[in-house]
């Protein structure tokens, strides 16, 4: 009986190892995270450049944040905004935030700059969270996680330098790195745990399993993009759209792992997050998510997509 | 063309970078299920697990368990007093004696998100000026966006108000007249704002966030139980 216990727990330690080891140390061409990066760069890039015009409202002296009112609302995290109130300062600092997430999104020494735009995004975020909103945690997480994969090796201006000593006709050999592998594997691991919780958090209150859910959120008049509010005279519309709401929730966690499951997930992800930004008027929080979404797509199909298929290059995530 | 790609070149790691990486990499996914799982109703040992991670947690802003209040709130509503647009605003009297209302968000401002910034200030504030919200917190917002904006206006005294703009009940939908159709807003908190050698004081006037939406008129659907677009309980 106990030989049996050992051998069976030897076997399931052998192959949840195996399993571990394949899902995240596989290499993997670091195409999609080349994809990855420009999007989020750019939002990044949208969202701190958008902030450049409420700056000093915001954060300067006499602003309507000062650091020290508001630090009982937000706890104690890092942010080098809260060390600056001067106009001029703050301006300066912003610019070259800008600067920064520019030569990120477009793959320029990517290695440093990702994690300088990690820290111009994140001290934004943390200098006053009550001015954000549901975007901003997935830019955080896609930012975090293109520090580590090799973001840079491709779509980038790094990549454009490298190959500028390859001789004329010379094409730079197919590259597979771990790291691009771990990148992938957390940001797709991330935003399923992400989506989950937002589901669940759904079904702790009864609006969501009541139908109600949608109407709330087509009734608030000042965030919604389109008013919908004519479907009240439709309501089996509202309670079905509520539903199926969170029952994609609550199915994308776990479907979108299939194979073949996964470009359908996917499809009902950009129908589901397209309507509610619509409804909600937080079009970056869509966007966000489907940019998050894209580490579900294999580099070969990016590759194929972008026109530099390698049609000998192995299977990866 | 050439060929220097017959295979590709992979950067694989050995098994030591693997075991550390692993390591790492387990410890990171414990941090995100206690984040993930802590954002609504945590029991007293996740949030002490939330605790022992949150300095990470935080500073990466991997988490969204609120300090003070739900800042991002991915369950988009649970149709609470708070799950609502409120609105902020400051009237007072400059030098010469003309009276000034600015208001909190102001509208079409563009890009969209800078809108939507100037909103979440103002549904903060109504959402902690909540009657069940921690008192300590409810004037911070209040009194940092007052102060700002007499400072600015060179007044010395002034009023801050917050309005919730409630949402109207399905049922209501019906009415031809639009005052009924939607619920008027209500001033969930008020407060005098007096400033004295650069400090900002409240005087608070009341706190009297109402259950929103306003049910008065029309039918409810006999197919549920609960009237369609109320606060559920």
């Amino acid at each position: 009986m106990t030989r049996a216990l050992r051998d069976y727990f030897a076997r399931l330690m052998a192959a949840f190892g195996e399993g571990w080891n394949r899902f995240w140390f596989t290499p993997s061409d670091p195409a999609t995270l080349g994809v990855i990066r420009i999007l989020t760069g750019l939002m990044a890039l949208y969202l701190h450049g958008s902030l450049l015009p409420d700056l000093v409202t915001f954060f300067g002296a006499g602003g309507l944040l000062p650091p020290g009112d508001i630090a009982p609302l937000e706890g104690s995290t890092f942010s080098y905004l809260n060390y600056i109130q001067a106009r001029s300062e703050l301006i300066t600092v912003h610019v070259l935030g800008l600067a920064v997430l520019a030569l990120f999104t477009s793959g320029f020494w990517t290695r440093v700059t990702s994690i300088l735009a990690l820290v111009v995004f994140l001290s934004d975020v943390q200098r006053a969270p009550m001015i954000t909103g549901r975007t901003e945690p997935i830019v955080a997480m896609l930012l975090a996680y293109l520090c580590i994969g090799p973001s840079g090796r491709c779509y980038s201006l790094d990549r454009l330098l490298a190959d500028r000593h390859l001789k004329p006709g010379q094409e730079r050999a197919p590259e597979l790195w771990t790291s691009a592998s771990i990148a992938t594997r957390l940001i797709q691991v991330h935003l399923v745990l992400w989506i989950a919780m937002m589901g669940f958090s759904k079904l702790t209150g009864d609006t969501w399993w009541s139908g109600l859910g949608m109407w709330w959120l087509i009734a608030r008049r000042e965030s919604r993009l389109v008013d919908l509010s004519w479907l009240y005279r439709h309501p089996d519309v509202i309670d079905l759209w509520t539903h199926a709401i969170v029952l994609f929730e609550l199915a994308f966690p776990i479907l979108v792992w299939n194979r073949l499951a996964r470009p359908l997930l996917l499809g009902i992800a950009a129908f589901v997050w397209t309507s509610l930004a619509l409804v909600t008027g937080d079009i970056t929080f869509a966007l966000a998510l489907g940019t998050a979404a894209m580490a579900f797509i294999s580099p070969d199909t990016v590759l194929a997509l972008s026109g530099r298929f390698w049609s000998s290059a192995p299977q990866t995530a | 063309m050439a060929s220097d790609q017959s295979r590709p070149a992979a950067h694989g790691w050995g098994s030591e970078a693997r075991s550390l990486a692993s390591l790492l990499l387990f410890a990171h996914l414990c941090a995100l299920v206690i984040a993930v799982t802590t954002y609504t109703r945590p029991s007293n040992f996740q949030q002490k697990l939330h605790d022992v991670f949150a300095p990470y947690l935080r500073n990466l802003h991997f988490t969204a368990y609120p300090t003070s209040y739900p800042f991002a709130r991915y369950y988009l509503t649970h149709a609470l007093p708070i799950d609502i647009d409120f609105t902020c605003e400051v009237t007072y009297q400059d030098k010469d004696g003309q009276t000034h209302t600015e208001v909190v968000p102001r509208p079409e401002l563009r890009p969209l998100v800078r809108e939507r910034r100037y909103q979440a200030l103002a549904n903060a504030a109504g959402a902690l000026a909540d009657a069940e919200s921690n008192e300590d917190y409810s004037g911070i917002l209040p009194r940092a966006i007052a102060g700002s904006i007499l400072k600015r206006g060179g007044a010395t005294q002034g009023t801050v108000r917050l309005q919730a703009n409630y949402i109207p009940p399905m049922e209501l939908m019906d009415e031809t007249d639009p005052s009924k159709r939607v619920p008027p807003p209500g001033t969930t908190y008020e407060a005098q704002v007096f400033i004295s050698g650069g400090n900002v004081e409240l005087l608070k006037k009341s706190t009297t966030l109402e259950v929103a939406p306003v049910e008065t008129q029309g039918a409810p659907r006999k197919t549920t139980p609960a009237p369609r677009g109320t606060r559920q309980p």
